[in-house]
């Protein structure tokens, strides 16, 4: 829900590295921007000595020996050069080659495991009530009793299985979770992109407008805008979906700026590329890194505020089972069945927590920093 | 020895080079071992080093990166950052006390009063929230608890004053943001000796500032070494610098001590073939070569080291020798005896004594004999003149016709400026502008280099981009291969920047990470269109023979080759299109020493093969001397000297040429020792508000009032060769007489 | 300063307009007669024709909105339909409830936060750093409405010590009332909000203890203690404070669900009604008054920058 803006909205990688802080103005210093310094030698320096640890591979080298650096990294920056001088990797740094990532990842248990769960989970919700006698709507008499043998988490006010609603209920929240995410992610990393890429007035108007919609938390947004477009599953997708908009644009705008004033997306240009060419053969694979990070870390927002609507009674229609609706209604019986909320809210963390966990692995793979200031640096 | 009377500077210092019998060390590192990670993974960065520093001299340690030079001391003095699980073994002994084995707060009483340290990046060193005088006065009080807080501040000015802080009161008041580079380092300079420090370690204490500010730092370095009469060490990649500076060497080389001993003995006569090589392989401003002898191979890194020694993949005197690859040699005493030998770890070492297997370089060779017939170690040793001269006559027809009118210009820039606009306030007003470039003109001709240098903001790297219109010109034109640059559609752009092409500095963040390097090179056949698929790739591997990489390298990602490899990279990339004119942002000056070399050699053969012309963007004059034809100094947006290779670096005759010359520090050992005094004062202005008149007016020593009046223009004076844009240039009648030459004595190489 | 402070409210001021257009223009986004939509179904009549005289709804599309703004800056916003009340007393009413619950579960983000995110970047590897770091992942994961249903369950259902449905005490009228009723929303969220918060300490602190000026502190030969208060723990405010001070706006904002939960009677319970009820005045009201709030807090993030980072000055 709402302070779920916490994480997703503000968390990934240099946001605001990019961006001049409040009341400074940014200074226009081309030497110091673009021009090698006899300073800039020293700083490439530690960062070779610091190869092994890095994730960068050296001659084939093979990857265990990686995630291990990594991991430091992601400890805060360990896995930076111990030795002098050494500090981060410029703002700009690039992503480490694609393949490379996936070959991380594969061999990343805490993926495998975060993974296979999820992919339980779904599989569970579509396949597991065609293949077995598993109905969410079939009524019965024993209504409201606590968990039991044949009812693991009991049954509801109508005398309806709670584990099996509550399986079939990861439907919708998935639906909506990825459906919403996806939408952020298209919208907000073309908007990004061009705003980044060719700064100018578009993109101070874009940033202002995407200002205001990052003003509202995001259950307030998604509530106003199903107020005007109505309940649906599809609206439901794009209420949510608009919130995190504003997010991925940033991600994406922040990254590109770094990038570009990098040396080999200046040298696109110098080659005679034009600008789409540049900015999706050149600019946009190097800023995908963070955006798939933050794309995971916003699924795993929006199942929570999708059980929030849910909660608010937004959410599918009555017979077909939501988390959040569940834990609504349990909220009128917690005195006949204080074990009606609990089932729903598991099913909703385990999820959650398992998408949290993928994108910091995901994070950690990929090298991106986790920025501390967040949106701390914008405007 | 008679070296130490040249060295007036350190004459209170004692007599390092007494040999046996002097006082113990004050400092020792025993058998120092760093690894980082745990169990399999762990990585050794120090395997194992030794070397010791006695009271009052500078012990230089020298390596390139990857060497564990860094390390070694973080390791020693228990600074290294705690996230990153390291293990130390070995002994640290201080005054006859092991700081590794201390207790952490017994090991806090000596850090800070006894052994102090200054670091690389002075700016990120210093606390940005703190202000510099509480920053000092904080080091005062913390090992002297009954200072009171306004005396440890009073005492934080006068540090201050003593470093060349200017208006110290006022500075002493400020944030480190308001402090350049420089000033950032003499003020950790002022922290470091605070407290009179029996130990001052510098770890690449100029590696982030430009000549100018390096030669005023090493001063400043050297003055606080002598007034608390601390024992220093300094450690550089920069053999210059060291040169200059120590009074004993310790080289190193992945992780290891490869040889040590007093800085003459080991420059002069390394024994060592790393030693050798990497004295061999650096340009020199005052004895160039046709061509550099490089270290073949790459750096090591860490992981990849075996049982052996780190160098014998790249060692020209293994000749396959197994013992090489097997056998750790370990470091011996080769000559005298404590501080006064010479110590090196090369199985071989007996045969490198003999002489005709020695392949010295005429340079160390001539500095070998310099320095074994010790007397003439002075001011001007006529063997080193000698051979300076002889090698300026070998090299002069090839410079011939240079810097002469004639011949169509390949390009052609006229007038070229770029402001940028500097705004504030809520409407974004146009209150000033950065002129990063100020009306620069400039030709190139088919098949000639020319050279562009200057310090850091003084506007090369813009001018480079300039060029390709990567950055849009304020005014001015530029005119390449009879087409006019600036001022052409976006379609005529893309296809003349397909017959220019450009190298960057850094070859890590020039080439798409994403793509192969083989699809990295491809990239502008791709663009330019009409290459078919087969084509490209036997392009490129055309290419790739070309600038010596492996065909089976195509495949590699741009993070998987080391930095000489990405260079390379990025030269064929750059000459995929064939192009005529090849525009160089200093494309070394990422690289260790060892393989700049390569990359140097390697361009120069291009040149010679495929009739390039470069624009050769440096802030190295050393290289700039080695490749250029023609060279153009650069001083806050504009040419000040511009003339053939030999005439700048011979004749300079622009006082900053001059000074600027004097700033650039020698590895050989008797120029190094003249004692080099900073030529200039200060840092360069601001290019948002440069002086009036002659730009160069506010640092320049001979300035007069009439130079604040007007301009210089960049012309040729009394039919002298090149232009210089000097009001005084002329005034004496021979340019480089007169006035100047009191300057350029001290430069005669 | 005070220039400053004037300057950055003058740069705001474009940024409500847009909001309060975009809210504005809310009301014309939905399908029919602006004014049947503001009435509500049941509307007369006249009261439409009331509500259209007071929009202008028969002027050019920007004077109507102007004479909107002009309503909404002398305080009026119309009348809620569900209530009957108008929406400025409404929001009065409100917004007390919701800064109260705000600040309450703030200094509970606090409490948790700074605590946790310092071990956590100090000792990230020793065991209370692992078991920090797991608590922070779960914590990430639990929504705060559940952890709301979870603290009614035992605090109000099992051991009867606080009401299951919350009233608006005002704190200095009776502040063991105010904590009776407003501590388990405010526990439920700021426990959320401060698992957020705790790791962006850890994450900013942990980089300022592997900077260059940590290591000359300690090169100087200062404790370790004086290393993290003195050099670590200032550097490192900065980018927590701000993702602290945007949390409680998102706290403020965000109370929506948890006010619901606890049946609290602030702006989220407002601003739920009013959507249920297709209260499109009293919406409006309360999302100008979340977008405000949230805007001063930026204010006020980068005045206190400003403050506390000599690097940014106050021009």
């Amino acid at each position: 829900m709402s302070a779920a803006a916490g994480d997703a909205r503000q968390s990934v990688s240099g946001s605001g590295a990019a961006e001049p802080r409040p009341g400074e103005k940014p200074q226009p210093r081309p030497e110091e921007r673009s021009g090698p310094r006899p300073g800039e030698k020293s700083q490439a320096r530690p960062g070779e000595k610091s190869e092994p640890r890095s994730g960068e591979r050296y001659e084939g080298k093979v990857s265990v020996g990686m995630a291990v650096g990594q991991e430091a990294r992601a400890e805060g920056a360990a896995g930076r050069e111990v030795s002098s001088g050494a500090s981060a990797a410029p703002p700009g740094a690039v992503e480490p080659p694609v393949r490379g990532v996936l070959a991380t990842l594969a061999h990343d248990r805490w993926v495998h495991v975060m993974l296979g769960l999820l992919v339980l989970l779904a599989a569970g919700s579509y396949v597991l009530p065609l293949v077995a006698d598993l109905d969410y709507a079939r009524q019965s008499s024993a209504v409201l009793q606590g968990p039991s043998a044949s009812h693991w988490f009991g049954t509801d006010e109508f005398g309806r299985d709670n584990a099996v609603r509550v399986l079939v209920g990861a439907r919708s929240s998935l639906q909506v979770a990825f459906g919403a995410a996806l939408f952020a992610m298209v919208a907000g990393v073309v908007i990004g992109l061009v705003a980044g890429y060719f700064r100018g007035p578009a993109d101070a108007v874009a940033m202002r407008v995407l200002d205001v919609l990052l003003a509202l938390p995001e259950v307030v947004l998604a509530l106003v805008i199903i107020a005007v477009l109505g309940n649906s599953g599809l609206n439901l997708v794009i209420a949510i979906g608009v919130a995190f908009v504003p997010v991925f644009a940033r991600v994406t705008r922040a990254g590109v700026l770094a990038l570009r004033e990098q040396d080999f997306v200046v040298a696109s240009r110098a080659m005679g590329a034009r600008s789409p060419d540049t900015m999706a053969r050149t600019v946009l694979p190097n800023v995908l890194g963070p955006i798939v990070v933050q794309f995971v870390i916003t699924a795993a927002v929006a199942v929570v505020v999708s059980a929030a609507l849910g909660f608010l009674g937004l959410g599918p229609e009555p017979p077909t089972p939501s988390w959040g609706a569940m834990m609504q209604t349990a909220k009128s019986y917690l005195y006949q069945n204080p074990w009606y909320g609990v089932a729903p809210g598991i099913a909703l963390i385990v999820t959650v927590l398992c998408l949290d966990r993928l994108g910091a692995r995901v994070r950690i793979a990929l090298g991106v920093e986790h920025s501390g200031a967040g949106r701390g640096g914008r405007r | 020895m008679s070296l130490r009377s040249a060295v007036p500077v350190l004459g209170g210092a004692p007599d390092p080079c007494d040999g046996p019998g002097s006082p113990a060390p004050l400092l020792s590192i025993e058998d120092l071992r760093v690894a980082f990670g745990g169990g399999d993974q762990a990585v050794a960065a120090v395997r194992g080093v030794s070397y010791e520093v006695y009271p009052g001299e500078t012990l230089g340690v020298v390596g390139e990166s990857g060497s564990g030079k860094s390390v070694t001391v973080m390791a020693a003095l228990g600074l290294l950052t705690t996230a990153t699980a390291a293990t130390v073994t070995g002994r640290v002994l201080f005054e006859g006390q092991d700081l590794l084995a201390m207790s952490a707060p017994q090991r806090r009483r000596v850090l800070g009063r006894d052994i102090a340290m200054v670091f690389q990046d002075p700016v990120s060193a210093l606390n940005p929230v703190q202000r510099i005088g509480d920053q000092i006065a904080e080091m005062i009080r913390l090992h002297e608890p009954g200072v009171s807080r306004g005396d440890a501040r009073r005492r934080a000015v006068a540090l201050l004053e003593m470093v060349g802080v200017p208006h110290p009161g006022v500075r002493a008041r400020q944030y480190p943001h308001e402090f350049s580079g420089g000033m950032c380092q003499r003020a950790v300079i002022a922290l470091a000796i605070a407290n009179r420090p029996k130990v001052l370690i510098a770890d690449e204490p100029t590696t982030a500032v430009d000549v100018s500010v390096q030669a005023q730092l090493l001063e400043v370095l050297r003055t606080a070494a002598r007034e608390t009469g601390a024992a220093t060490v300094l450690i550089s990649h920069d053999m210059g610098v060291v040169a200059e500076m120590a009074d004993r060497v310790c080289v190193m080389y992945g992780g290891r001590v490869v040889e040590t001993g007093p800085l003459a003995r080991v420059f002069g006569h390394p024994r060592h073939p790393y030693t050798e090589g990497l004295l061999a392989c650096i340009p020199r401003l005052g004895d160039p070569v046709a061509r550099l002898t490089p270290i073949p191979g790459q750096p090591p890194t860490p992981y990849l080291l075996g049982k052996g020694c780190a160098f014998a993949p790249r060692c020209a005197h293994r000749s396959g020798r197994e013992v090489c690859l097997g056998e750790r040699p370990e470091l011996v005493v080769v000559d005298g005896e404590g501080r006064g030998g010479v110590a090196a770890a090369c199985h071989f070492l007996a045969e490198r004594e003999v002489p005709g297997l020695r392949q010295a370089p005429p340079a160390a060779a001539a500095s070998a004999s310099a320095s074994a017939s010790a007397a003439s170690a002075v001011v001007s040793s006529p063997a080193a003149s000698a051979v300076s001269s002889s090698d300026s006559a070998v090299s002069s027809p090839a410079a011939g016709g240079e810097g002469r009118e004639g011949g169509g210009a390949l390009l052609e820039v006229r007038e070229l400026s770029k402001e940028y606009p500097m705004r504030s306030g809520l409407l974004g007003r146009r209150t000033g502008a950065v002129r990063a470039v100020r009306g620069l003109s400039l030709v190139v001709r088919p098949g000639e280099t020319v050279g562009l240098v200057g310090e850091s903001g003084c506007g090369k790297s813009t001018t480079a981009r300039l060029l390709m219109r990567l950055e849009e010109p304020t005014s001015g034109s530029v005119v390449f291969d009879g087409e006019e640059v600036t001022g052409a559609s976006a379609g005529r752009l893309r296809e003349l920047r397909r017959r220019m092409a450009m190298v960057f500095q850094d070859p890590k963040a020039s080439l798409n990470p994403q793509l192969s390097v083989g699809a990295n090179v491809a990239e502008p056949l791709r663009l330019a269109g009409g290459w078919s698929r087969p084509a490209r790739r036997e392009r490129v591997a055309e290419l790739f023979d070309q600038v010596g990489l492996a065909r089976h390298h195509l495949e590699r990602r741009p993070s998987e080759l080391s930095g000489g490899q990405r260079q390379r990279v990025a030269i064929a990339r750059a000459l995929a299109l064939r192009p005529k004119l090849v525009i160089m942002d200093e494309p070394v000056s990422a690289l260790d020493v060892s393989v700049q070399a390569q990359v140097l050699n390697l361009l120069a053969d291009l040149k010679a093969e495929l009739g390039l012309a470069y624009l050769f963007v440096s802030h190295d004059l050393s290289v700039v001397r080695h490749v250029s034809d023609r060279v153009a100094v650069m001083y806050l947006g504009r040419i000040v000297e511009l003339a053939g290779r030999d005439d700048i670096f011979e004749r300079p005759r622009h006082p900053y040429t001059q000074a600027l010359l004097r700033s650039v520090p020698s590895a050989e050992v008797e120029v190094a020792r003249r004692g080099r005094r900073a030529p200039l004062q200060g840092d360069p202005p601001s290019p948002l508000n440069p002086p009036e008149g002659c730009s160069f007016r506010s640092r320049c020593p001979l300035a007069e009032e009439a130079c604040g009046r007007e301009v210089p223009l960049l012309r040729v004076h009394d039919g002298l060769p090149g232009e210089v844009a000097c009001h005084l240039a002329g005034a004496g009648g021979t340019g480089a007489a007169g006035g100047p030459a009191a300057l350029s004595a001290g430069a005669g190489w | 300063m005070i220039g400053f402070v004037l300057r950055r409210l003058a740069q705001l001021v474009p940024v409500v307009v847009m909001a309060a257009l975009a809210v504005w223009a809310l009301v014309y986004a939905l399908p029919g007669d602006p004014a049947a939509v503001l009435g509500g179904v049941n509307a007369s009549d006249q009261e439409i024709e009331a509500i259209r005289q007071r929009l202008g709804l028969d002027r050019p599309v920007w004077e109507q909105f102007a004479t909107w703004l002009g309503h909404v800056v002398r305080g009026d916003m119309g009348t809620s339909i569900t209530s009957g009340h108008s929406v400025t007393s409404l929001l009065a009413t409100a917004i007390p409830a919701t800064v109260q619950l705000a600040v309450l579960a703030m200094i509970v983000v606090v409490l948790v936060a700074v605590p946790l995110g310092t071990v956590v970047a100090l000792a990230p590897r020793s065991w209370p750093g692992r078991l920090v770091k797991g608590y922070l992942s779960l914590s990430l994961a639990t929504p705060p409405f559940w952890l709301g249903l979870l603290l009614i369950l035992l605090f109000s259902v099992r051991w009867k010590l606080m009401p299951a449905s919350s009233r608006y005490v005002a704190f200095f009228d009776d502040p063991a009332g105010a904590l009776q009723n407003s501590l388990l929303p405010a526990l439920a969220l700021g426990v959320y909000s401060g698992g957020v918060l705790a790791r962006f300490v850890a994450s900013s602190l942990a980089e300022a203890m592997q900077s260059d000026y940590v290591r000359t502190a300690r090169s100087k030969g200062a404790s370790e203690v004086r290393v993290v208060v003195r050099h670590a723990a200032r550097n490192s405010m900065l980018p927590s404070l701000t993702v602290g001070a945007l949390q409680l706006g998102s706290l403020i904002g965000g109370a929506v669900v948890m006010e619901v939960l606890f049946n609290y009677p602030g702006v989220g319970k407002l601003m739920f009604t009013s959507v249920n009820g297709r209260d499109y005045a009293s919406l409006q009201g309360s999302i100008m008054f979340i977008t405000v709030v949230f805007l001063l807090l930026s204010l006020v993030v980068d005045l206190l920058y400003a403050v506390l980072d000599p690097r940014i000055r106050l021009r």
